[in-house]
């Protein structure tokens, strides 16, 4: 910029010498002379007016923009000047969106500790009650008296609540892992038809606890890019709920449709399905329905396969109807 | 944080004996980063509605914030100007320009604004969208589904405040729609825009973060998933 400006400054002096030799050179009429060095000198003061004059109006702009910008970080509205075809209106419309895009971010951040927090004081309950429960027992195995009945029962229950302990550190694990992305996923051009059966086999045994009917439809050739255990964890974590809350002699089905952006994977239960009010809520962290409450569960499986899916850029969605069951769909991207 | 604030909006065509009330009373806020969908039958006002959180259309009674902008004290000129750096639209028939190739078509908010398009903003859209084998392509030679991909990408272009869609899905098939509203959520979440919807599809309407059911002209449920 500032090499521009001299050369053009530079070439103005170069005028005015070549008018002024011109001027003074020996052939050529007076008047003659007069009238072009007249013309050349005009054109050099217009030269000068339009470098002023555009100078002022990169001044005036640069000052417009400077105060756009501090009317924006003192939080002052700078609506006024968005709407119109100039050049400072473009600024500070863009500046305005900026202000916005950092104002949005920070509240976001808000809300992510506040849940953060929620989560903590959750845990720390979830953890409470399964230890205060073991201690307890071993007080009483403590105290124990041949008179009382076996103290095998009490080991038993003492073993049950160690699992539940186990099993609630275990998933914690995962999905704090998963988000301090510490496990890499590694998609590869896996064949669906593997993880679907990875897991099934999962939720096998209980499924035929109660009588529920799992069937699967998927091309045996269809391959996706996905990482293949963390899917079949995600999977197994719906089926787990699908199982659950499917009654005794229920139907799963699951289908698998290729799209034009991603492939689907529907799970289908005849389950007692999701109010309306719920369906946002059951993919949040510790969410659990009021009404199953009594059903075993932490509320973290959801949560975890939607991590586990939006990690590799698909999504999943709900459709239920209370009473008629669910279908969840895990769309996974067709291309890496 | 409210993107956008309706209240008491009312549009009436016609004087007294014939006097049609499209929108009667309409009260409503919606969310940053927000996805709401609005419902109803054909002819309860939500298309009108629509128009006027866009400034498409004014208002009889009543106002319209949008980011912190009350829209009735705008002229023609600076709500066309509102609309190219605020909104973005997404209509059921795509409304992609047929002579221009598929870039063309999604620079083009950007580009009569007489701005340079943000070509790394840009190349993600695309790239979300699945288009980016297609941008030298003219529309006609595109899918229902690709042309609407192109509508989300153009719509998403100028990074509005606010994507307005119209029944974005009303002339493709279930499985793609799944699919575009998919879409849309998502790239909507990654780049913190808030989106306004009107579908006739109640599964589409369960997906979102609220259901507002219009009904002659007034809400008539307003429920939050």
């Amino acid at each position: 910029m500032k090499t521009v400006k001299y050369i053009l400054i530079l070439a103005n002096i170069f005028l005015l010498i070549c008018c002024g030799a011109f001027l003074f050179s020996e052939n050529g009429g007076g008047v003659r002379k007069m009238e072009s060095a007249a013309i050349i000198l005009a054109f050099e003061l217009l030269n000068i007016c339009y470098y002023y004059f555009f100078r002022r109006q990169a001044v005036h702009l640069s000052a417009d923009v400077c105060r756009c910008a501090d009317n924006v970080l003192h939080g002052i509205s700078v609506q006024n000047m968005q709407y119109r075809e100039t050049l400072t209106s473009k600024m500070a419309a863009e500046l305005d969106k900026l202000e916005g895009a950092v104002a949005f971010h920070l509240e976001e951040n808000r809300k992510e500790k506040k849940e953060l927090q929620e989560m903590i004081s959750e845990i720390t309950h979830q953890i409470k009650t399964p230890v205060s429960n073991i201690k307890m027992y071993c007080e009483m195995l403590a105290e124990y008296d041949s008179a009382w009945e076996q103290p095998g029962q009490f080991l038993d229950i003492m073993k049950q609540q160690l699992r539940k302990l186990e099993f609630l550190l275990d998933t914690l694990i995962k999905s704090s892992r998963l988000e301090t992305e510490m496990i890499n996923l590694e998609p590869e051009n896996g064949r669906v038809i593997e993880t679907l059966a990875a897991a099934v086999n999962g939720v096998m045994h209980k499924a035929e606890g109660k009588d529920i009917d799992i069937s699967v439809v998927c091309p045996s050739f269809l391959r996706v890019y996905h990482d293949i255990k963390w899917t079949a964890e995600a999977l197994e974590n719906i089926l787990d709920n699908a199982v659950k809350y499917t009654p005794a002699n229920g139907k799963i089905r699951i289908t698998v449709n290729t799209g034009e952006m991603y492939t689907e994977i529907q799970v289908k239960d005849t389950g007692k399905g999701i109010e309306a009010a719920e369906m946002n809520n059951i993919f949040k962290r510790f969410y659990r329905e009021k009404s199953v409450s009594r059903t075993e569960g932490l509320g973290l499986g959801l949560y975890l396969a939607r991590e586990i899916i939006s990690l590799q850029k698909g999504y999943i969605s709900v459709r239920s109807k209370e009473g008629k069951g669910s279908c969840f769909s895990i769309c996974l991207p067709n291309r890496a | 944080m409210y993107i956008l604030r309706a209240e008491n909006v009312k549009k009436y065509y016609g004087a007294e004996p014939v006097l049609v009330k499209a929108l009667d009373g309409i009260t409503l806020e919606v969310e940053q980063g927000s996805f709401t969908a609005i419902v109803g039958t054909s002819g309860s006002g939500k298309s009108t509605l629509l128009h006027m959180l866009g400034g498409l259309d004014t208002p009889t009674d009543g106002s319209v914030v949008v980011d912190g902008q009350e829209l009735s004290g705008m002229d023609k000129n600076e709500l066309t100007i509102f609309r190219r750096r605020k909104i973005g639209f997404i209509f059921q028939n795509y409304n992609l320009i047929p002579n221009l190739t598929v870039y063309e078509n999604i620079v083009l908010p950007v580009e009569l604004d007489g701005r340079a398009a943000d070509r790394r903003y840009l190349e993600t859209v695309v790239k979300t969208l699945g288009l980016n084998e297609k941008l030298e392509q003219k529309p006609n030679q595109l899918s229902g589904g690709q042309q609407q991909r192109v509508a989300i990408a153009r719509a998403l272009a100028a990074k509005p405040a606010i994507v307005l869609a119209d029944e974005p899905t009303g002339n493709l098939d279930s499985h793609t729609s799944r699919e575009v509203i998919g879409l849309l959520q998502t790239t909507s979440k990654n780049f913190h825009q808030t989106i306004v919807m009107i579908t006739h599809d109640d599964e589409i309407a369960q997906s979102a973060d609220r259901a507002i059911r219009i009904e002659d002209g007034k809400i008539a449920e307003s429920r939050w998933a």
